[in-house]
């Protein structure tokens, strides 16, 4: 065998293996049922109003306390079904610094910076508990009492971080109602020299 | 040493592994594409609109080459994107850990969540060194590629 057929056949071999690949991979998912658009599009961020974000709805006065499912396997079906349907409705929305100040001025919000906690060690937004994005689910325990129209506002350092949007879509999956994304996050708390702490272990 | 690279237990042993890493790997990725390719664009390494497509067909070459690799049907070809891949894995890791990303690795799909680590990078590296061998290695040895198992390897893996 010469060296150029024997380049020939590797070039070949190669060929035939994405050829089927690529078959395969688009014949599987016309029928998955959790197939995906071949071009992604971009999830739209959609931010929330303020009338709507300070209404007191039927939530803040009768007090549903929705509980989720305790049983492991309800949440792993939930878990899977939240991530896997790109065509759900947005499960967060996102507010502004203002809006964030607000809602801080008003209390009754529990706010979570979802990045590791030695970035959290360093500085968070003052009266932030932490819950790194990467092992949400072994925070199940702690959050699976809380009232599930609790307000939860999330943050992370940047639109650029994927942590804040991880922990979004688990708390949701849980049954969380009212989710909010602080997009900013940390980069522009700082900027904008709010109030941080990097003193007290609140760690839940 | 050269001997022991030789020979052809020790290299029937490398596919073996390879193999079955690379579907083990691929099995997950190919169930939820849609976490897959939340990891993928994590690393904001390719242009969103085509982040989908490499969700989609890499998980198919993994299991591919994988069923190729323990068949040894195809070896030269196979090891050879195996390579590639890693070389790509690699990088993407190292790269994400340079700019400081605290993201999932998807290194076996979505549902095994680990941050990218230098342990991570390590094992790449360590795959990448077995691809490497068995390519170069099964090249030199013609009689590797006959292809009689063709007809049990295509069977579809699903």
């Amino acid at each position: 065998m010469t060296a150029s057929s024997k380049r020939m056949t590797l070039v070949g071999e190669i060929a035939r293996v994405f050829i089927m690949a690529g078959l395969l991979a688009g014949v599987y998912n016309v029928f998955s049922t959790k197939s995906i658009p071949l071009i992604r599009t971009v999830a739209h961020n959609v931010a929330v109003s303020d009338s709507e974000l300070f209404a007191r709805g039927p939530a803040d006065s009768g007090r549903i306390r929705v509980i989720a499912p305790l049983h492991d396997r309800a949440l792993a079906r939930a878990d899977s079904a939240a991530i896997d349907s790109p065509r759900a409705e947005q499960v967060y929305r996102i507010i502004s610094l203002a809006q964030l100040n607000q809602l801080l001025r008003d209390g009754h919000v529990f706010l979570v910076d979802a990045r590791d906690s030695a970035a959290y060690r360093k500085g968070h937004i003052t009266g932030a508990r932490n819950i790194f994005g990467l092992d949400a689910d072994e925070h199940f325990a702690e959050l699976a009492p809380m009232p599930r129209d609790t307000l939860v506002v999330i943050y992370c350092n940047n639109p650029e971080c994927h942590l804040g949007r991880m922990l979004a879509e688990f708390m949701s999956a849980i049954g969380f109602k009212r989710l909010y994304l602080y997009d900013e996050g940390w980069d522009g708390w700082v900027k904008a020299k709010m109030a941080v702490d990097s003193a007290s272990p609140g760690r839940l | 040493m050269k001997k022991l690279l030789e020979n052809r237990f020790v290299l029937l042993l490398a596919r073996l592994i390879l193999g079955v890493i690379f579907i083990v790997a691929s099995v997950d990725k190919i169930a939820s594409p849609e976490a897959f390719s939340v990891s993928v664009d994590a690393y904001r390494l390719l242009p969103f609109p085509t982040v989908n497509i490499f969700a989609l067909l890499v998980p198919w070459l993994e299991l591919l080459c994988g069923v190729f690799l323990l068949a040894g049907y195809m070896v030269r070809g196979s090891s050879l994107i195996v390579t590639i891949l890693l070389c790509l894995f690699t990088f993407a890791i190292l790269s994400a850990m340079a700019r400081q990303l605290n993201i999932d690795c998807g290194c076996f799909g979505g549902a095994y969540r680990t941050p990218v680590s230098w342990t991570r990078a390590g094992e790449d590296l360590g795959l990448l060194v077995l691809a490497l061998y068995v390519y170069i290695f099964s090249s030199r040895e013609p009689a590797q590629n006959a292809p009689a198992t063709a007809d049990g390897a295509t069977g579809s893996p699903t």
